[in-house]
């Protein structure tokens, strides 16, 4: 039997077959014990799932923090070594510079523009197909889509037939336009990459707040304008209070999204040019640089900085379910 | 016909992915898609089609061949063999194979990966090596069997064939402690220089002196010389490393000196390896040598390089590639053929290095002694599985008894008969430099050499921190 059918067979039957046999034996199992039968039984439901999560969370997360104390070949040990070179090495400094500009333009750029789009449609009568539009792009994986605004952004040298879109645009409508290399001149090229981010985010912001400004109820918007309260007044006083959960939830969701981004960096600069995020870095130690050590560290860095932002993430995720 | 290493058979780590890279650049383009993006692959099985038509009587003197091997039997079982070779390229290895599996009844159960070096050493960490590999990275070979790990080849080639038909200096390269690890079945020749023969008006065997006076010449008309596109994804930056600033290295202080900057022992701060970092330099970053300057070098995929001499009227005229280029210009570049591919050797710079041949390509090593594994070591060693390799025309081979006629175009034949088969470039044959740093100095150098063309300011700092490289990796 060739590993394939063999893997198959044991994806599909063995591994469940097994776990049944477990229950099955394990029911059986408490029915003899003279014990808190309700506690043991929980325990023992939960075992499965307890021993999943500890093999692929809870140990991979445990030797991580092993191997960011040692050396690059994992032998040495050389204690918060990696750590200190993270937050003082100025080629890593730069990477947390530009990891810092992510997580403040990228959730700023995706919410405000989802939350003017999600409003102001609401207001017209093409808000579904409109607002499909805008979704289009959260379907695009990063990657495709990277790669597609790699195309919009090509730079050809001045004076010669401009392949990118952009330069190509630019250079029609403006006279005496020098074409730019948007993602190879560090003056800009940042920019450019978190427009791609807010391009593709915006999709997702625009969803979730024009649900929840569906959900603000009609008759405080027509109690207010009766009131005479003007547009703005009715969306800043009335509107925005009733959005809050929501943005918290979309926000905190951009946060970690610009936290973590790799896809974009990778596809687009590949961390060249003053670009390298803490994502792409971390991939560069690992398989670039073999130093395992400080790839860890970056790991560690990166799940610290992510958790609170979850944490507070999932506060305001319950919070809008109950809103 | 295409004919080539596929730009260069990928060596994830010791070129630093560079031809990993080079290779999904390449298959994606040839699918009509614009990539560069250097992605981690998965391995992936081969599937059996679109295999080459190959010549009959080539084939039934390869299974005649691959007879004499197992002295008629038919051995049967089957081999694990894993390579980084794929695409139309992985097809051509196939349909080279296909005699050998015929005859001995063997089935060969190859798996490509451009992860090949860290997929092997998991492999062995894990007890489960595969029975043969078609390694890119000649220094893994060499650690390898330092530790044990590989079969010595001695008793499994016919070793008086093998040393009479394979250039000594790339046996050498898979020797250890006067046994034969591994031995190169595929070739890639490096530090060749491109032109559109129809266009381009400058001297073609040039000293690099001369090459000089002409594109300063050209320069001054308000034309440059240069094409070149450095994007790779994330392997960005080799095609000046690989293909000038290495060859520039070798061709004014040869292949001692380069060994020794290797191996860690000549700093890339002295001034010998700071000079040929300031002539890459010197014409990269002057939009007067190269086209667009180095914005456009930056920006410009490595494959679309040299588009610009067969555009009318040209951009440029000279690109520095590797072997692969003569073939990928007919099937890939819009208005180009055959023959408008004119090439010539890396200029000299010091007379007596002029001859140097810098290539890489795949080595056959054996990983487990199993009677499967032996047998194919030893077709793969034969003239008659090379000669098949020579006509799918996608490589060029190192085995000498393949008859030049071999090659399906003009080009390749042309090809081998200067590069493989002239004894004198044979005696003349090095590894390419970035073939056998260390992988982290390896992309360390890609990435700040990159850097550098953006900064040339800060070139001490670069090199500084590629001493500081190769000190942590050593």
């Amino acid at each position: 039997m060739s590993r394939q059918a063999l893997d198959l067979a044991l994806g599909t039957t063995i591994i469940p077959l097994g776990v049944v046999a477990y229950l099955v034996a394990s029911e059986g199992a408490v029915g003899r014990f003279r014990v808190d039968r309700p506690t043991l039984r929980a325990w023992l439901w939960l075992a499965p799932t307890l021993v999943l999560i500890g093999g692929v969370l809870v140990y991979p997360l445990l030797k991580t923090i092993y191997l960011s104390v040692k050396g690059p070949d994992s032998e040495k040990f050389v204690g918060t070594g990696n750590y200190k070179a993270i937050f003082t090495d100025p080629s890593l400094l730069s990477v947390l510079k530009v990891n810092l500009l992510w997580i403040v333009l990228f959730p700023l750029g995706a919410v405000l523009l989802g939350l003017v789009t999600a409003v102001l449609l609401d207001r017209v009568r093409y808000e579904r197909i409109a607002k499909a539009i805008i979704t289009v792009p959260t379907a695009i994986s990063f990657v495709a889509g990277s790669v597609m605004w790699r195309l919009i952004y090509t730079y050809n040298a001045p004076g010669t037939p401009q392949i990118g879109t952009l330069n190509a645009f630019l250079n029609t409508v403006l006279p005496g336009f020098v074409p730019k290399a948007w993602l190879i001149d560090s003056r800009f090229n940042n920019y450019a990459l978190i427009f791609v981010g807010v391009w593709m985010g915006t999709g997702l912001a625009t969803l979730i707040l024009s649900a929840a400004v569906k959900a603000v109820p009609k008759e405080l918007v027509e109690a207010a304008r009766i009131d005479g309260a003007n547009e703005w007044h009715v969306f800043r006083r009335v509107m925005l209070p009733e959005l809050v959960p929501a943005l918290a939830v979309v926000t905190t969701t951009a946060v970690i999204a610009a936290i973590k981004v790799f896809d974009i960096v990778y596809v687009m600069t590949g961390g060249n040019y003053n670009t390298d995020v803490i994502a792409t870095r971390m991939y560069s130690e690992q398989f670039a640089y073999q130093n395992t050590g400080l790839a860890c560290a970056i790991a560690i860095v990166l799940l610290l900085a992510a958790t609170p932002v979850l944490l507070a993430n999932r506060g305001a995720m319950r919070r809008e379910a109950s809103a | 016909m295409r004919f080539q290493n596929a730009p260069g058979a990928p060596r994830r780590g010791h070129v630093g992915r560079v031809l990993a890279t080079a290779v999904a650049a390449f298959l994606a383009l040839a699918a009509g898609y614009d990539a560069g993006t250097g992605g981690a692959s998965p391995v992936t099985r081969i599937a059996r089609s679109d295999q080459p038509d190959l010549p009959a009587a080539s084939l039934s003197a390869a299974e005649k061949a691959a007879r004499a091997i197992t002295h008629g039997k038919k051995i049967g079982g089957s081999v694990d063999f894993l390579g980084v070779v794929t695409g139309t390229a992985g097809d051509a290895l196939l349909a080279a194979l296909k005699p050998f599996e015929t005859a001995t009844g063997v089935k060969v159960n190859y798996e490509a990966t451009f992860s090949q070096q860290s997929i092997l050493q998991t492999r062995i960490d894990a007890g489960n090596p595969p029975d043969l590999v078609f390694s890119s990275y000649p220094l893994q070979l060499v650690q390898l069997a330092k530790a044990g790990k590989l079969i010595p080849l001695d008793g499994v080639v016919n070793m008086d064939a093998v040393r009479k038909q394979y250039p000594k200096p790339l046996l050498d390269l898979g020797t250890v402690k006067g046994n034969l690890y591994g031995f190169f079945s595929i070739v890639n020749y490096h530090a060749l220089v491109w032109y559109n023969a129809n266009k381009y008006g400058g001297p073609r065997h040039p000293t690099w002196a001369q090459l000089a006076r002409w594109t300063k010449a050209s320069a001054a008309q308000g034309k440059p010389s240069w094409c070149m596109g450095i994007e790779s994804g994330a392997t960005t930056g080799w095609p000046a490393a690989n293909e000038v600033l290495d060859a520039l290295f070798v061709r004014r202080y040869g292949p001692a000196m380069a060994a020794r900057w290797e191996q860690g022992k000549l700093p890339w701060s002295s001034p010998q390896v700071k000079w040929a970092w300031q002539s890459v330099g010197a014409i990269f970053t002057d939009p007067k040598l190269v086209t667009g300057g180095a914005a456009a070098v930056a920006s410009t995929n490595f494959l679309a390089a040299g588009n610009g001499m067969f555009t009318s009227p040209p951009t440029c005229y000279l690109l520095p590639q590797a072997q692969w280029y003569g073939s990928y210009v007919p099937a890939a570049v819009q208005g180009a053929t055959a023959a408008d591919v004119g090439y010539f050797a890396f200029p000299s710079i010091t007379p007596k290095y002029r001859d140097a041949q810098m290539v890489d390509g795949n080595q056959v090593a054996m990983l487990r002694n199993r009677p499967q594994a032996r047998a194919l070591a030893a077709y793969m060693s034969t003239p008659q599985f090379e000669t098949l390799l020579a006509q799918t025309g996608q490589f060029l081979v190192p085995n000498a008894a393949v008859p030049t006629g071999a090659y399906p175009t003009s080009l390749s034949r042309t090809l081998a008969k200067e590069l493989v088969v002239s004894k004198a470039t044979q005696a003349a044959t090095i590894l390419l430099p970035s073939v056998l740093f260390p992988v982290p100095v390896t992309n360390q150098f890609f990435k700040n050499l990159t850097s550098y063309l953006q900064n040339p300011g800060q070139l001490d700092n670069y090199l500084r921190d590629m001493d500081s490289v190769v000190k942590s990796s050593s």
